[in-house]
C-alpha cells in the first residue's frame, strides 16, 4: 500500500521531470514536442506507480524516487542552462 | 511477507476493482456516445419538419437575424442530413455554455426554448465524461483513467511470463473459474493497446491543469502556458 501511494504521488513529478528531460533533449526543441511530452507523462506516471512495487520497502521506494527525481531535475537545469533559458 | 508477484497481483486487483466501477459507467455511456448524433435526432423526432434544400438560405438568414451572436461559428445541417434543416451552435450566454439546435419553426416567430433539446444525449455525454458529477467529475475520471493504466501495466507484468502459454490454452471444459481467468488474461492482453489509448486520453482530458502546472513548474517554466495555447491553436487549425 505504501509503495503504491508513493508511486502515485511521487510518480507525477518524476514523470514530469523525465518527460521534460526528453523534450529538452529533443533535437527540434521542447516547443515542438510539448504535446507529445504532455501525453507521455501519463503512461510514464502509471508505469512509475507499477515500478514502485519493485521496491523492497516503502523507504527504499521513497529514497529511489527522490534520488532519480533530483538527478533528473539537475540534468534538466543543465539542459535549460545550456539552451540559454535564462535561469 | 508478500512476494513481489503478490504485490503486483494486489495492485492489479485493487486498482482494477476501484477504477472498474467508474469505468463501467464511462464505458457503458461511451458505447452509447457512438450514437450521440442519432440519439439527438431520435429525441428531436417530429421537430425536423419537411424542408427542401432551397429553403436553407432563407432559414440561415432568419437564424442569423434571431441569433446574431451565433454568426461567428455555427453548423448548418441541410435537409436530408439526418438532422433535418437546422443550425447548431454553442450558446455562450447559457450558464456554462451549451450546444443549441435551432430549427426553422423557432426562428419563424415561435419562442426560443432555453431548455436543451437533447437531454438524453447530454446525460449520456455527461455520464461518459464525468459520471454526471459537476465540476470535479471530469478530474475524478482523469484519476480513474490513471488507475486504469496502472491496473493494465501491472496486469501485463503479472501475466506476461505465462501469456504465450495461456493464449493457446483457452478451453471451456473442466475448471470454469480457470476458463474465466484465462479469458480475462487473453482479452486483457490482446486489447491492451486499445485500452491504453482510453486510459491515456481519459487521463489527459481530466488532469490537464494538474500536469501542465507540474510540467510548467518542473520542466518548461512559465512559458509553457503560451506554448500550450500555441499548440492548441495549431491543433485546431489542422483539425
Amino acid at each position: 500500500m505504501g509503495r503504491t501511494v508513493l508511486g502515485v504521488i511521487l510518480g507525477l513529478p518524476l514523470a514530469a521531470v523525465l518527460c521534460g528531460l526528453a523534450a529538452w533533449a529533443w533535437p527540434g526543441g521542447w516547443r515542438a514536442v510539448l504535446v507529445p511530452a504532455y501525453i507521455a507523462v501519463f503512461p510514464t506516471w502509471a508505469a512509475l506507480a507499477v515500478v514502485a512495487q519493485y521496491g523492497v520497502s516503502w523507504q527504499r521506494v521513497l529514497t529511489g524516487f527522490l534520488a532519480v527525481g533530483l538527478v533528473g531535475y539537475g540534468l534538466l537545469w543543465i539542459l535549460r542552462f545550456a539552451a540559454g533559458d535564462g535561469l | 511477507m508478500k512476494t513481489r508477484y503478490d504485490r503486483f497481483l494486489d495492485l492489479h486487483t485493487w486498482t482494477g476493482v476501484i477504477a472498474g466501477m467508474a469505468l463501467f459507467v464511462a464505458f457503458y455511456a461511451g458505447s452509447f456516445m457512438v450514437f450521440h448524433d442519432s440519439l439527438h435526432v431520435w429525441q428531436s423526432a417530429g421537430q425536423a419538419g419537411h424542408y427542401e434544400r432551397a429553403d436553407a438560405q432563407a432559414f440561415m438568414d432568419n437564424f442569423l437575424d434571431a441569433f446574431p451572436m451565433a454568426g461567428e461559428d455555427f453548423y448548418l445541417m441541410l435537409p436530408g442530413s439526418g438532422h433535418g434543416l437546422s443550425a447548431i451552435w454553442f450558446d455562450q450566454n447559457h450558464e456554462g455554455g451549451a450546444w443549441r439546435t435551432v430549427r426553422p419553426q423557432e426562428v419563424a416567430g415561435e419562442a426560443y426554448q432555453s431548455v436543451p433539446h437533447s437531454g438524453l444525449a447530454d446525460l449520456v455525454n455527461s455520464a461518459h465524461y464525468s459520471l454526471t458529477i459537476p465540476e470535479i467529475g471530469i478530474h475524478l475520471m482523469g484519476f480513474v483513467s490513471l488507475l486504469f493504466g496502472v491496473a493494465m501495466i501491472s496486469g501485463l507484468v503479472v501475466h506476461w511470463p505465462r501469456i504465450m502459454r495461456e493464449l493457446f490454452t483457452l478451453q471451456h471444459r473442466g475448471n470454469t473459474k480457470r476458463y474465466w481467468k484465462n479469458l480475462h488474461n487473453v482479452v486483457g492482453v490482446l486489447s491492451f493497446p486499445f485500452h491504453m489509448i482510453f486510459a491515456i486520453t481519459g487521463a489527459a482530458m481530466g488532469m490537464l491543469g494538474l500536469v501542465m502546472i507540474m510540467l510548467g513548474v518542473l520542466a518548461f517554466g512559465p512559458e509553457v502556458r503560451e506554448a500550450a495555447a500555441d499548440a492548441e491553436s495549431v491543433g485546431a487549425a489542422t483539425g
